[in-house]
């Protein structure tokens, strides 16, 4: 995606010169955050206990029947597969340049961004969309699969782990632009997960070590719709509720998980800087240390920055939750408490990826529209009328983008204050302790707003 | 054989008074003020090696001129401070050591990914103010901030991961080591206070009487000319 990404995400042709200067913006983003602040504080501060994370969620009767029929569960399964062989097979046999192969779409814009937006957006797509689920599940069918051993009791690491070779194939090998190379990810990374399922089970593997699985579940946490599920695993009833608030709830507590959400934060935001110029400074000045390693320098110095940045943010995210636990006056477990705040950062990770892929989203998803006439690149022309489709470019202005953008950052973090400050509820005894311990909170959420703002809008502003 | 003499007159002192077994947490706020100093005095530790990774050989005259002038100054102060609490801290641990004559030790040391999560956080604050007070003084340009996070963070953590290790290794037994130091002092002290009103002769107080044990009550027997040219002896 490096020259997909050079033509239209960190490249306009032409920079947007702000009509104020871009430390104005920050602060005034900042500031909104600050107020959102003494809003919650004023409208929603006062309980404590589980009172504080209780939300309010109605039965929806009809997309429980809708939910119950097997359809969603067919036609999501039947998109999912056919987008995976359609990725295998145009990367294998397609063209070898990015632009005019549609695994390179398929991967990194309908699905990486694209899926993960809507399913914040709605709920976890991804249980109807998984293709090696829906695949098991059919050969399940015919061919009765026990596993064969037991999962250890390992959390959720195995996920972070790929999670992070997912993180390092797209931003830090150089090779995400390779067809080839990301065909040979996805026929590889199926093989795996097939395997690990027929081998500990399909929901042991699934939770534990399929990164997308557990990634989508954080995310359709954050959506509107909200399933309940029988002990065999069948939607019961069909809720909505409020937008964010299913992050409330609790669940497992552990580093892995901690973990797995800085990862989503972390990638993003290294995803930002890779195209700034403070990177490239930084990259060219250790030039000593990774150019002796030849071909794989570039990775290992990449490789290097994201591990950087990752345990940067990890740790700073746990000084902050220390500080939290000091003006909150609670002796209560790390842990516990890094977990339960980890998942308010969750709508920061989501309108970060919304904005940094935005413009894929609205214009170069369009270019997969012209591929479909000749998908492998072989001179065919099935939808002739296709061929001469070029991209709209509308909603794709330097300034509706960086607009976009401001709107989003700060509507994301306004969420993760009013998330936390709800969990603070539940976590500490009283609402003044609540209160306290969410100044903390604030001071990160209003630098990480600033500073995901500042990275946003170096490709695209010039008004700084 | 004086180290043995001392070693089981302190044992049996503390044995005296009910000390036993002296098992300390650091308390929570010291290791709180601890953490903050250190991580205040690491940071030049790290400026340091981040402007060296950065510029190289050039990184000492970069660090010394303009509005780095005052940097050698408060490095070295820095350093030296951090030295020094260090050398006292292992000098409390390996005198308690010498009184116990076994290893100090607590059985509740500090999170090592907390100390480490405050100390980093700690460090990269200070060091991302100095470089824009330092920008701000100089007239110069500020550094972006992805540069304070990349530059910081390289420069930063290891340096706190060292300092996070230290702490949690000198917390965990500098504390025990005061607390027996302190607890032998002033059983020796009480000891001598109860002596001391009576008059009673030196040769007849309890310390002396632990004194002359069995180990010293030799080595004392040794002393002088040799015992067929004593008086006695004849």
């Amino acid at each position: 995606m490096v020259s997909l990404a050079g033509i239209f995400l960190h490249g306009f042709g032409q920079r947007y010169d702000l009509p104020a200067p871009l430390a104005l913006y920050l602060f005034a983003a900042g500031g909104v955050v600050v107020v959102s602040f003494v809003l919650v504080v004023m409208f929603a501060g006062g309980q404590v206990g589980p009172k504080a994370v209780a939300y309010p969620r109605r039965a929806a009767p009809l997309l429980t029947r809708i939910a119950q029929t097997p359809w969603p569960r067919v036609v999501g399964s039947l998109i999912g597969v056919l987008g995976l062989a359609a990725v295998i097979i145009t990367g294998l046999f397609g063209s070898t340049d990015n632009d005019r192969n549609p695994a390179e779409y398929l991967t990194w814009i309908y699905f990486w961004a694209a899926t993960v937006i809507l399913s914040g957006l709605v709920g976890n797509l991804w249980s109807w969309l998984n293709p090696w689920a829906a695949i098991y599940d059919a050969v399940n069918r015919y061919i009765r699969i026990s596993p064969v051993w037991k999962l250890r009791n390992l959390g959720i690491w195995p996920a972070v782990g790929t999670y992070f070779a997912f993180a390092c194939l797209e931003l830090t090998s150089g090779m995400a632009n390779r067809p080839l190379i990301v065909a040979i990810a996805a026929a590889g990374y199926t093989i795996v997960t097939l395997a690990g399922m027929a081998l500990f089970g399909r929901d042991e593997w699934l939770d534990h070590c399929e990164a997308l699985t557990v990634l989508f579940g954080i995310i359709g946490k954050f959506g509107p719709v909200e399933a309940e599920r029988d002990e065999l695993r069948r939607i019961s009833t069909v809720y909505l509720r409020p937008l964010g608030v299913g992050l409330l709830q609790s669940g497992a507590a552990g580093w892995d998980r901690v973990v797995f959400v800085v990862l989503m934060l972390s990638t993003l935001a290294f995803d930002g800087i890779e195209a700034t110029e403070s990177w490239q400074n930084f990259t060219v000045t250790l030039e000593p240390l990774w150019l002796p390693l030849g071909a794989w320098g570039f990775f290992a110095i990449r490789t290097a920055g994201l591990v950087l940045l990752t345990g940067a943010f990890l740790l700073i995210f746990i000084a902050f939750m220390e500080l939290v636990l000091y003006f909150g006056n609670r002796r209560a477990d790390l842990m516990t408490t890094a977990t339960a705040f980890a998942f308010t950062l969750v709508p920061i990770a989501l309108v970060y990826n919304a904005a940094h892929n935005y413009s894929y989203v609205v214009v170069q998803s369009q270019g997969l529209i012209p591929l479909l006439d000749d998908p492998l690149g072989k001179g065919w022309h099935l939808l002739p009328a296709l061929a001469g489709y070029k991209p709209s470019f509308v909603l794709a202005q330097a300034s509706t983008v960086w607009f976009a953008q401001l709107v989003l950052i700060v509507v994301g973090h306004v969420i993760a204050v009013y998330l936390s400050h709800l969990k603070a509820g539940e976590k500490f005894r009283t609402a003044q302790r609540a209160l306290l311990s969410q100044y903390p909170m604030l001071l990160l959420m209003v630098m990480y707003t600033m500073t995901s703002l500042w990275i946003l809008a170096q490709p695209i502003t010039a008004g700084g | 054989m004086s180290r043995i003499v001392i070693r089981g007159n302190f044992k049996r002192l503390g044995v005296a008074c009910g000390v036993g077994l002296i098992i300390v947490a650091m308390n929570r706020r010291r290791l709180a003020l601890a953490a903050l100093a250190l991580g205040l005095l690491g940071s030049q530790a790290g400026h340091l090696l981040a402007y060296q990774l950065r510029f190289g050989g050039a990184a000492h005259q970069i660090q010394s001129t303009g509005v780095h002038a005052y940097f050698p100054l408060v490095a070295k102060t820095a350093l030296g401070a951090v030295a020094a609490g260090l050398i006292a801290g292992l000098l409390l641990v390996g005198l308690a050591r010498l009184l116990r004559g076994r290893r100090v030790r607590s059985d509740s040391e500090p999170s090592f990914i907390s100390l480490l999560a405050i100390l980093f956080s700690l460090q990269l604050a200070t060091f991302a103010a100095q470089e824009i007070v330092e920008g701000l003084v100089g007239g110069t340009s500020l550094m972006s901030a992805p540069d304070l996070l990349l530059w910081g963070t390289l420069g930063q953590l290891p340096v706190a991961l060292i300092a996070a290790s230290a702490l949690r290794w000198l917390s965990a037994r500098v504390e025990s080591a005061v607390g027996l130091i302190r607890d032998v002092v002033r059983a020796a002290l009480r000891k001598a206070r109860a002596t001391s009103p009576a008059a009673t002769p030196a040769h007849a107080a309890p310390d002396l009487a632990l004194l002359i044990s069995r180990v010293a009550g030799s080595s004392l027997a040794k002393r002088g000319p040799p015992s067929s040219l004593r008086i006695s002896s004849i």
